[in-house]
């Protein structure tokens, strides 16, 4: 067999094992949620990261990593929420 | 760190894909970003999750940040990842790991074709609100058309060899 195959087999197995498709249109589903309701999220939870899914917000906090580390700890799939910082703070990128 | 695939440059014949995408604003008030979504794997960790890219044709490799990698690696397995190395920005010098991943576009049907690269994946001190980049690196195979205007973007592959599981 060919490295190809063990490749595209492994990534098959990683897309399966997650549900890929279908955790892919939960995602979309919290990911619309934010930027419908984001006026009204960023009044209740200003300049925080907020993890939604779906519809409902799962945690909020200024810091990312903490954030991040609670909702790994209440064991939700990741692959589902969308994480979003809510702020109205200017901040311009250069890369 | 080399490529675990490579495909040949774009001006070959290939299967067409399409990737597609808008423009959303990074802050209230603040002008609209392009961005696509797509999937990203990091096969050595058996992890995979839908990540919003900005599309940046000045960037030479895709990357990711910490409010995604955080999302696909536990904080622990940061210190598995292999080479790191100083990527030159327009603030200066920042430090990535190089890691074996893939891009994934969702295919109808359940399936997914993807694009294998060497991804770099931001330090875990790095700004969090900055996005993680689609790079030439994959744009390299195609053509990207921002639409300002209309709010949409749209990146058209020709992969030669395509990868569909």
């Amino acid at each position: 067999m060919s490295s190809v195959d063990e490749f595209t087999r492994k990534l098959k197995s990683i897309a399966d094992q997650s549900n890929l498709h279908e955790a892919a249109a939960v995602f979309e589903h919290s990911r619309s949620y934010v930027d419908a309701n984001r006026e009204k999220l960023m009044k209740r939870y200003p300049n925080c990261w907020i993890v939604v899914h779906k519809e409902q917000v799962l945690a909020a906090d200024k810091d990312l990593r903490r954030l991040i580390g609670t909702i790994r700890r209440s064991g939700i799939h990741l692959e589902q929420v969308a994480v979003e910082l809510l702020t109205s703070e200017e901040n311009p990128i250069l890369l | 760190m080399k490529r675990t695939l490579s495909f040949s440059n774009a001006s070959s014949a290939g299967q067409r894909f399409e990737i597609r995408g808008s423009y959303r604003q990074g802050y209230a008030g603040g002008p609209r970003r392009p961005f696509v979504r797509v999937a990203v794997t990091l096969p050595r960790f058996d992890v995979v999750r839908q990540v919003d890219m900005l599309v940046d044709s000045g960037a030479d490799i895709t990357t990711l940040q910490p409010r995604d990698s955080l999302l696909l690696l536990e904080e622990a397995q940061f210190s598995q990842l292999s080479e790191q190395h100083k990527v030159q920005g327009i603030g200066g010098f920042t430090n990535f790991f190089r890691e074996d991943a893939a891009i994934g576009l969702l295919l109808t049907g359940g399936r997914t074709c993807w694009i294998p690269i060497a991804i770099d994946i931001a330090e875990l001190n790095a700004p969090p609100g900055i996005p993680s980049i689609l790079g030439n690196d994959v744009m390299q195979f195609g053509m990207t058309h921002l639409d300002a205007i209309n709010g949409t973007v749209i990146i058209e592959l020709w992969l030669p060899h395509p990868l569909i599981t």
